[in-house]
């Protein structure tokens, strides 16, 4: 075989391959990439519709779990509503202080975080979350502070008392006790998530 | 060139000890000029020591020649593709016929006789023997019957075709025998013209025999005969006479013996020589190449459009599923919004659970704290303050008091009682009893102390919104 056969023979060669990757990539490659898309939307579309067919059977305990979540949701979201409510937090505690004979000579908010007497944790989790701080001086007999005392505890939603300071009441002949109380009313936001729009 | 080599050797041995064997035959280069090596056969079975051959055909010839032949083939206006010595078919059927009728221990021989060389092999127990060549065949002998015969004084002279049907009708004559009447042709004007060339044939079969067998051997030898001579009548029967064998019937096919060199390679198996002059062979395999190239691309197209085909049709068939799977997708998408939600709202519910749980989880009963204390606190001792709070989290209580000295107590007993009733009680972990010092208060000497009481850590207590609401409640009737 001369050496111009063999140039003749390597550029037919190149021809055919060239003739067939061109048939190959016109012909073929486009539908093979969408039958493989296609194969995987199946698959993905399949599993879906075992799963989600399968579901339809249990809308009515779907429904069903879903209420509790939702009761429970809504309880949670009650007992943060102090913390959300400030003014409506102030009357509770006047409030309290009243039905345990305790007077109030002091109720001031107090900074629970850097950015003041209100902290939202918003920012780190993603959740609208209030917390609230309250330092307060009530005076009265021991056991109405300590009635006082439980009532705050129990009855204003998340509360955390933090501190209590007890002395007597200097000057005083009813045997008064001063109490100096520092609470935290914490409020939790449970609402679910918002779905990312498409598109951005 | 037949050359046997021994099959421990390998085959590219073989080939090798062949081209040597070739080149010393030939007496010239085998590089400059057409030449070829093909396997002939291998001995199935060995020598008494175990020793079995490969024997492998050569052939060679010079390109000058090679050249000729195929530009008066080129030039009658065909396309040669091989060129074969017409010898190679005599042999290969030879070989081939000699290993099949092969019989045991007996020597068998087939002599292929040809129309221009004939062929002699001998083999035994699945062992090639030897493969000779004999340049005389029917040609010769039709060639001898074309001189001039004196028939009685007269001149008879046969033309060639008249001469080769007389071989086959008649054969080898009787001395006596009338062969053509009308020309007075008899056996003794035919005779003397191929007893030569009949000689020289028995002559080196004779000498191939003793050559290439054993003198034992030679006692009991049986000769066949094959190819286009051996229907001559009477010729293998004057062969088989004069070189002292036993004629066996032919084995041939009728076709195949009968016929010529032509319909023996057709027939027969074929040999892979070839002697194309060496320009001519690289012609012939870049054309081969190049077809191959294009059936190939060819080939690979079909499959392609085949494949496109198969895969659109799959294609096709996937989006039909595809759609008819959102379609019911569809039908389910209310519960499937459903479980969503209800996954959404688990997941911000647990999330929130686990954040009540890091906020809310170090808290403390500070009213049941001071109903103990209340308890506790023995008349004598008087506290005069009391602090609740969260120690590195774990909530403790520091009292500050004082307890009276004299008396009907002692002070550090009275300590110790009230250490050990807080200590009794459930929630209260330890009790610790720090600086003390003693003073007077109002004329009475007491004895002041300080005191930390660890406290167990309780769960955070059950917090309804039920609660909350009555705070709200009581929010509402306060207000104005």
């Amino acid at each position: 075989m001369s050496n111009q056969d063999r140039r003749q023979l390597v550029a037919q060669a190149a021809i055919g391959v060239t003739l067939c990757f061109g048939a190959y990539m016109l012909l073929a490659d486009g539908p093979r990439t969408r039958l493989q898309t296609a194969r995987a939307e199946v698959q993905g579309l399949q599993a879906q519709v075992q799963g989600a067919e399968s579901m339809r059977d249990r809308i009515p305990a779907i429904t069903k779990s879903l209420e509790a979540v939702e009761r429970e949701s809504a309880q949670v979201n009650q007992m943060g509503k102090a913390a959300r409510d400030e003014r409506g937090l102030f009357a509770a505690l006047m409030a309290l202080a009243a039905k345990h004979q305790v007077r109030l000579d002091e109720l001031n908010p107090t900074r629970m975080g850097p950015g003041g007497a209100k902290e939202t944790t918003a920012k780190t989790t993603g959740q609208a979350d209030v917390a609230v701080g309250y330092s307060m001086v009530a005076v009265g007999a021991y056991e109405n502070i300590a009635g006082f005392l439980a009532a705050v505890s129990t009855e204003l939603g998340y509360v955390a008392v933090r501190t209590v300071r007890l002395a007597p009441e200097p000057n005083d002949t009813a045997r008064l006790v001063r109490a100096t109380i520092e609470t935290e009313h914490y409020s939790f936001d449970v609402s679910a998530p918002q779905p990312i729009a498409e598109g951005h | 060139v037949c050359t046997a080599a021994h099959q421990g050797a390998g085959s590219a041995q073989a080939a090798k000890a062949a081209r040597l064997a070739l080149a010393e035959a030939a007496g010239f280069a085998l590089d400059a000029n057409p030449h070829s090596l093909s396997w002939l056969t291998s001995d199935t079975r060995g020598t008494e020591d175990g020793s079995a051959s490969i024997h492998t055909l050569g052939i060679a010839d010079t390109e000058d020649t090679a050249k000729a032949l195929a530009s008066w083939i080129k030039q009658a206006g065909l396309e040669p593709s091989a060129l074969i010595p017409d010898e190679v078919p005599g042999i290969a059927a030879a070989v081939d016929a000699a290993l099949n009728l092969a019989d045991g221990d007996n020597i068998t021989v087939v002599l292929h006789i040809g129309e221009h060389r004939s062929a002699l092999a001998a083999a035994s127990k699945g062992r090639l023997r030897f493969i000779r060549q004999i340049a005389i065949g029917t040609e010769s002998l039709v060639q001898a019957w074309t001189r001039e015969l004196n028939i009685d004084g007269r001149t008879v002279v046969l033309d060639h075709t008249g001469a080769a049907e007389m071989l086959v009708r008649v054969g080898i004559p009787e001395r006596r025998q009338v062969v053509d009447p009308e020309r007075g042709i008899t056996g003794d004007a035919l005779l003397p013209l191929v007893q030569p060339i009949l000689q020289r044939c028995v002559v080196d079969i004779k000498q191939s025999l003793r050559f290439g067998l054993e003198e034992k051997e030679r006692e009991n030898v049986t000769v066949f005969g094959i190819g286009p001579g051996s229907n001559v009548p009477a010729l293998m029967r004057l062969v088989a006479d004069q070189s002292a064998m036993n004629l066996g019937a032919s084995p041939a096919k009728p076709g195949r013996a009968s016929a010529g060199m032509i319909d023996t390679w057709l027939e027969g198996r074929q040999i892979s020589v070839n002697l194309l002059p060496r320009g001519l062979q690289s012609q012939l395999i870049d054309r081969r190449v190049r077809r191959g190239l294009w059936v190939g691309v060819a080939a690979t197209l079909t499959l392609i459009v085949a494949d496109a085909a198969m895969t659109r049709f799959e294609l096709g068939s996937q989006e039909r599923a595809a759609a008819d799977l959102r379609h019911r997708m569809e039908s389910t998408a209310p519960a499937s919004a459903l479980m969503q939600k209800l996954t959404s709202e688990q997941s911000a519910l647990s999330s929130a659970r686990q954040r009540v749980s890091a906020k809310l989880d170090s808290l403390a009963d500070w009213d049941a704290v001071m109903v103990m204390l209340a308890r506790c606190t023995p008349e004598s001792v008087k506290l005069v303050q009391v602090n609740f709070l969260f120690d590195n989290g774990r909530p403790v209580c520091r009292l500050s008091g004082h307890a009276p000295i004299g008396g009907l107590a002692d002070a550090s007993a009275t300590l110790q009682r009230f250490m050990d009733a807080m200590s009794a009680t459930g929630i209260v972990r330890g009790c610790r009893l720090g600086a003390a010092q003693r003073s007077e208060i109002g004329g009475t000497a007491v004895q002041n102390f300080e005191m930390t009481v660890s406290l167990v850590q309780l769960p955070a207590p059950a917090q309804s919104p039920d609660a909350m609401t009555s705070a709200e409640q009581a929010a509402q009737e306060m207000s104005p």
